[in-house]
């Protein structure tokens, strides 16, 4: 798992409140159907953006960005890359 | 469809519905942006679906949503509009003994019963409140077996189950406080109901919506919200994220929600309630207006969400004249439209 994947698993432990155990997840496992609520993705959003100092543009404010493990993984690479 | 009583008398059904194999409603699937409308709404839809009628001829309503100030419109089916629709007779229920006996009474006659119910006890919203939080919300019970301590209940986007302690809870069976006041309750009778065919179920929810839209709001809503947010911004800021959720519960989420269930209905509409046009014809205009305001409400819970969160100063302005342009031209589209 790589570094990013693993600080991504703890934020969702802390703010997703999912029904399962986040280190279990596929990666693409579907975060809404394991628990994920509207409310919980925008305390998602702010750990992220607080773990990893990033600020998503707006066209990455939708739910598809946040729906799995992999998804939020490709937002933040593409926004720490080059750093 | 009615089940009456069945197991003995401890089990008690309106409709016979397993939650193992349930479907919820389109309007319930995950492909929405707004999967949860309001709690009130969300369990009529669902309620006259698994009665095997098509909800979305309740809609109408909505076109006549406000900014109320410190929340936009709850908006609920008017009664007479369900009545009209599809022969559900709805009355408030004289809670004058214990819900549970209520229950008893009245599902085996083909009614349901739709009741405020404590979410601390509701293990659907296992993700929000469930054992955390003491909010009320709307369920409608549906299925009680009193010896298994079993609930069948429509709530939010489903249909659902719940068991022992939630089940002795919800009933205030166990750890009764003499001071409680029961909760608001409505009897619902669905042993009248009329599945009328699409185009005539369109066609009356069509003049429905000709008188919602007669007592829309005068000027503009969402610039009156776009001058309270301005306003209320450091307010929000000052009261943190937990407040903030709780505002944006009441505000962008019964708009955003609000705003796609137009879209979808105009869409019906167009397809004289046959399925949901892909071109809505007349409407197109009007419900490419309402999936601006739609997706725009959605993002904008994110981006005022890091505004509070980081107490840093947004600028919105741009976004609500979007926003007030897109109303503008869905209300002078269906304004044109006998």
């Amino acid at each position: 798992m790589s570094d990013n994947a693993s600080k991504i698993r703890t934020i969702l432990k802390e703010h997703a409140r999912l029904s399962k155990d986040a280190d279990t997840l596929a990666d693409d496992a579907d975060l809404y159907q394991a628990g994920m609520t509207s409310h919980a993705s925008v305390n998602v959003m702010l750990a992220l953006e607080g773990e990893f100092d990033i600020e998503f543009p707006d066209h990455m404010l939708k739910r598809s960005v946040f729906e799995s493990v992999s998804a939020i993984e490709g937002a933040v690479d593409e926004l720490t890359a080059g750093r | 469809m009615y089940a009456g009583s069945c197991g003995g008398d401890m089990r008690v059904q309106s409709l016979a519905i397993d939650s193992a194999t349930y479907r919820r409603h389109a309007l319930h699937e995950e492909s929405c942006a707004w999967v949860e409308k309001n709690c009130y709404v969300d369990v009529w839809i669902e309620a006259i679906h698994a009665l095997g009628c098509d909800p979305y001829a309740i809609l109408p309503v909505v076109v006549a949503l406000d900014f109320e100030g410190d929340q936009w419109t709850f908006f609920k089916p008017p009664h007479n509009e369900l009545r009209e629709l599809y022969g559900i007779e709805v009355n408030e229920l004289n809670a004058w003994r214990p819900m549970l006996e209520h229950a008893l009474e009245h599902l085996p006659a083909g009614k349901m019963i739709f009741v405020e119910a404590d979410a601390w006890w509701l293990p659907d919203v296992s993700g929000t409140d469930y054992r955390t939080t003491h909010v009320k919300s709307t369920i409608a019970i549906n299925d009680v077996d009193v010896e298994a301590k079993r609930l069948g209940y429509f709530h939010n986007a489903s249909y659902y189950v719940l068991e022992g302690e939630d089940f002795d809870r919800t009933f205030q069976l166990v750890g009764r406080d003499p001071a409680f006041l029961p909760f608001f309750a409505e009897l619902v009778r669905v042993d009248r109901v009329v599945r009328r065919p699409p185009v005539e179920l369109a066609a009356l929810s069509r003049q429905f919506l000709r008188q919602h839209l007669a007592r829309r709001p005068r000027d503009n809503p969402i610039e009156r919200f776009a001058a309270r947010f301005k306003t209320e911004l450091p307010e929000l800021q000052n009261q943190g994220l937990a407040h903030y959720h709780a505002w944006a519960f009441a505000t962008l989420r019964q708009l955003g929600s609000a705003a796609e269930l137009m879209a979808l209905y105009l869409r019906w509409l167009a397809a004289d309630g046959r399925g949901l046009a892909e071109d809505a014809g007349p409407y197109a205009d009007a419900v490419a207006a309402y999936a601006t305001i739609s997706a725009g409400a959605k993002t904008f819970i994110l981006k005022a969400a890091r505004a509070v969160n980081a107490k840093r100063p947004f600028d919105a302005a741009p976004i609500f004249e979007e926003w007030s342009a897109a109303w503008q031209r869905a209300m002078t589209t269906l304004e044109s439209i006998d």
